[in-house]
């Protein structure tokens, strides 16, 4: 998934019709073309504003400021996320944040959540009983903590709310920070925040900025938010229907 | 094949209906080999406690709801299978979610549900670039109360402790 994924980016800067043709596009162009108003799919199809740096590693960290997050209750399958990605050997990865809307789990607001795909394993997502986001600005880390385990650090106290095992530092990887939203723009979405001081962790402990390693990236079938990374300060800002 | 495979499924909803026949069919088994839930560190943790009663009558119907209103959003509304326990959250995630744990989990009790069907999650968060999560077993755990969902997980394998392993099974109409 991850190495497709790379292969996508940068196909993309050439240019979205060239995507979608390409055979790594998620979808063909008649499908891209139908589902332009929705950013929202059953296949998965979503949209996306944000930083990304490839690069092994065994941890990601950001600092979430959810400026305007939410989604009408009245949908029975869309969600936007503020949230960062570890991915692992092009196709396993743990995920932390905030999500507002139709999840897994029903509906939420603001609510903080976790969630994995390891190696032998499935989907997994998690809900913590730690209260709502608020729209200050919230670190969160996903670290590998050794014996194959990573802990995540999050909720508006910045304190572990999952562990997740069995999935050990991969020879490749990646590290996000952004934006993921599912519903069209007359949805009553509302997406405007930032992550900054992104940063991934070395096999060897140490912490980096993404800086000028970091590409942002908009993309989805018919994506209309877009971002814009400051590299200076490695942070990704988009600025969605508020 | 998937026609056969509804028919069938439409067999056995059929006949886990007429045994529920109004009232949950509910197994008492012995909770001697509850599992353990496993830890960060892989040391062995102490065992989470594992209620001895079933899952309440009055809470059964609102439980099967939750089910299927996520068996539904899940993108098969007609699952072969819905069981459930009343076990302990530590234990519950060792079947619903293994290898992940939080924190909180403990020896709060929660309900959790196992389903069996074609299930996509089109609606939840994943990476850039990654399709939406597929497989055959549905698992989450609900908090007693509000029967909210804590944890949820997607798997082609089946859980790797049996229900009756960690609390007395219910089979819900589903």
């Amino acid at each position: 998934m991850w190495r497709a994924n790379q292969k996508r980016h940068a196909i993309l800067s050439i240019g979205f019709t060239a995507l979608a043709v390409s055979g790594m596009a998620v979808a063909a162009p008649g499908t891209i073309a139908q589902a332009a108003s929705s950013c929202a799919s059953p296949n998965g199809q979503h949209c996306y504003s944000e930083e990304n740096t490839a690069t092994r590693n065994q941890g990601a960290y950001g600092e979430i400021t959810a400026s305007c997050l939410s989604f009408p209750r009245n949908s029975t399958s869309a969600s936007v996320t503020n949230e960062i990605w570890d991915g692992q050997s092009n196709k396993y990865w743990t995920e932390a944040g905030v999500t507002s809307g139709q999840g897994g789990n029903g509906y939420n607001n603001r609510r903080w959540f976790w969630a994995d795909d390891r190696p032998g394993h499935g989907y997994y997502q998690h809900y913590p009983n730690v209260s709502a986001a608020g729209s200050g600005n919230y670190r969160v880390k996903i670290y590998y903590v050794g014996k194959n385990s990573w802990h995540i650090l999050g909720g508006n106290s910045y304190s572990v709310i999952g562990i997740s095992s069995a999935q050990p530092v991969g020879s490749t990887g990646d590290v996000t920070g952004g934006t993921e939203y599912m519903g069209a723009a007359n949805s009553g979405i509302k997406d405007r925040g930032r992550i900054q001081s992104m940063e991934w962790e070395g096999t060897n402990g140490a912490w980096h900025l993404l800086g000028k390693s970091a590409q942002q990236e908009n993309f989805g079938p018919g994506h209309y938010i877009n971002g814009k990374y400051t590299y200076s300060t490695s942070t990704e800002t988009w600025v969605g229907p508020c | 094949m998937k026609r056969l495979h509804r028919a069938g499924r439409s067999l056995l909803i059929a006949g886990v209906i007429a045994a529920a026949a109004g009232a949950s069919v509910v197994t008492s088994l012995s909770t001697a080999g509850a599992t353990a839930r496993s830890s960060a560190s892989g040391s062995a943790p102490a065992r989470p406690a594992v209620p001895e009663t079933a899952i309440p009558a009055t809470v059964t119907g609102k439980l099967d709801a939750v089910a299927l209103q996520t068996a539904t959003a899940s993108g098969d509304a007609t699952p072969t299978s819905v069981q459930a326990v009343a076990t302990s959250e530590g234990a519950a995630v060792t079947v619903a979610t293994p290898g992940d744990s939080t924190p909180a989990s403990s020896s709060e009790t929660v309900y959790l549900v196992v389903l069996k069907g074609n299930f996509t999650l089109g609606n939840v968060p994943v990476p850039p670039g990654a399709s939406a999560p597929t497989g055959h077993y549905l698992t989450f755990t609900v908090a007693t109360g509000s029967l909210a969902i804590l944890d949820l997980g997607l798997s082609n394998s089946a859980p790797p402790a049996a229900l009756k392993s960690i609390g007395a099974v219910t089979t819900l109409p589903g």
